[in-house]
């Protein structure tokens, strides 16, 4: 269903002026990227695609961006709209707009932004339906149930608005794969015909745990996907499971022992315990070190730990609910 | 003047205390009289909600509870 929200600007009026500063950068010819500005006669129910479709249709911009259906179904027109990643075709003008192409990903031309790295992830990802047993015939015979969360990954139009907000991709160094990958693997890893172990993809090539879930996915994206809670946390619960061992899950495993015990976290002790004595536990040392010298972290506090008011409560809670889900899974 | 039971979380108790310090100077700025929930302990962040999300609804179930407890409208940092 659409939802039609009201917008702070729809008070303008056919034939105001609106300002628009565009982000313009042929690598092949520039050395620097630069912003042009353009001033706009605004047209009811002007979108971002409209105005930039006036740019060049009626002041000769010559701005290259990429759009296909303008309805919000083929996800090529994605960009960055006063710093938020939008839908051109569904954002709607506004008086002053700074338009800029996707981040993470590398500029080819003005808008035009490389889905390579996206592309190159699906090709390792394999998001394609693959069975152990053969195909039943048509009607399949399928419950929603079934399907479950995998139902709410398929609209997703991999406009790559996700992969755009993603703070952890952002970071550049990290082996993550991103949002808009792990939902294309959710969808088949989640799917209960699907016979691989998408699981154990998500982990070696998706690096699922590298996921902060900050939900700036989910605030982005167009088509409301449950990118975090629908998918990247189905994935990592799987392997809760299934990858006993793995750092990832030993710091949910050690997360659950530390509320047990101290009633809150601390942050030293969560990283030393799950990390054990290993590369990325030197590695990080460095980090620690700034983290102790700015007050972030208090190593005598971590060593000689008292539980937080309310542990006893806590503890007492968490085995009750624990009891409750071992007796339902025995049932 | 108004009052509020106030919830720290993990963060602000710990590697963050500048969101506790903060909201301590912003409320008495603004007149707000916060009370710290001293016993809420933990929400169980992502980890519970991916692991067991009941878990997750029961830990913060109980969060809420305890400002309820104290007839307050809660705030979270």
């Amino acid at each position: 269903m659409t939802k039609v929200v009201a917008h702070p600007d729809v008070d303008l009026c056919p034939g105001e002026v609106l300002h628009v500063k565009v982000f313009r950068f042929d690598p092949s010819r520039d050395a620097e990227p630069r912003y042009e500005s353009y001033q706009v006669p605004y047209t009811p129910a002007m979108r971002v695609l409209d105005v930039l479709e006036h740019l060049n249709e009626e002041l000769e911009a010559d701005i290259a961006y990429r759009w296909y259906c303008s309805v919000k179904k083929c996800g090529t027109c994605a960009m960055l709209v006063n710093g938020q990643p939008k839908l051109a075709c569904w954002e709607p003008a506004e008086r002053t707009m700074t338009i800029e192409p996707l981040r993470n990903l590398p500029v080819i031309r003005d808008l035009v932004t490389d889905r390579a790295p996206y592309e190159e992830l699906l090709r390792r990802l394999d998001p394609e339906l693959r069975r152990d047993e053969p195909y039943p015939g048509f009607p399949e015979p399928l419950a929603d149930r079934d399907m479950g969360d995998m139902n709410k990954l398929i609209g997703c139009i991999e406009c790559l608005c996700c992969y755009s907000a993603c703070p952890v991709v952002a970071l550049g160094d990290t082996t993550f794969a991103g949002p808009a990958p792990l939902v294309q693997l959710a969808r088949f890893a989640l799917d209960p015909r699907d016979g691989r172990d998408l699981g154990g993809l998500s982990l070696t090539d998706g690096q699922v745990f590298q996921c902060v879930s900050c939900y700036a996915c989910e605030a982005a994206c167009p088509a409301h996907i449950p990118v975090v809670s629908g998918a990247i946390e189905k994935l990592k619960a799987r392997l809760y499971h299934e990858a006993t061992g793995d750092p990832g899950v030993r710091h949910a495993e050690v997360f659950l022992e530390l509320i047990r015990s101290r009633g809150r976290i601390d942050a030293p002790t969560l990283v030393m315990r799950s990390r054990g004595l290993s590369k990325a536990t030197f590695s990080g040392m460095e980090t620690g070190l700034r983290m102790v010298l700015r007050g972030k972290t208090k190593p005598l506090r971590s060593l000689f730990w008292t539980p937080a008011p309310g542990t006893e409560e806590i503890s007492k809670l968490m085995d009750v609910v624990q009891k409750r889900n071992a007796r339902r899974e025995e049932a | 003047m108004i009052r509020y039971a106030y919830f720290p979380g993990c963060s602000a108790k710990g590697s963050c205390s500048e969101l506790d310090h903060s909201i301590q100077k912003v409320a008495a700025a603004f007149g707000i009289e916060i009370v710290e929930l001293k016993d809420a302990g933990c929400t169980g962040a992502r980890e519970f909600r991916a692991s067991d999300p009941e878990l997750h609804l029961a830990m913060n179930a109980r969060i809420l509870a305890l400002a309820e407890r104290q007839g307050l409208d809660l705030m979270v940092v």
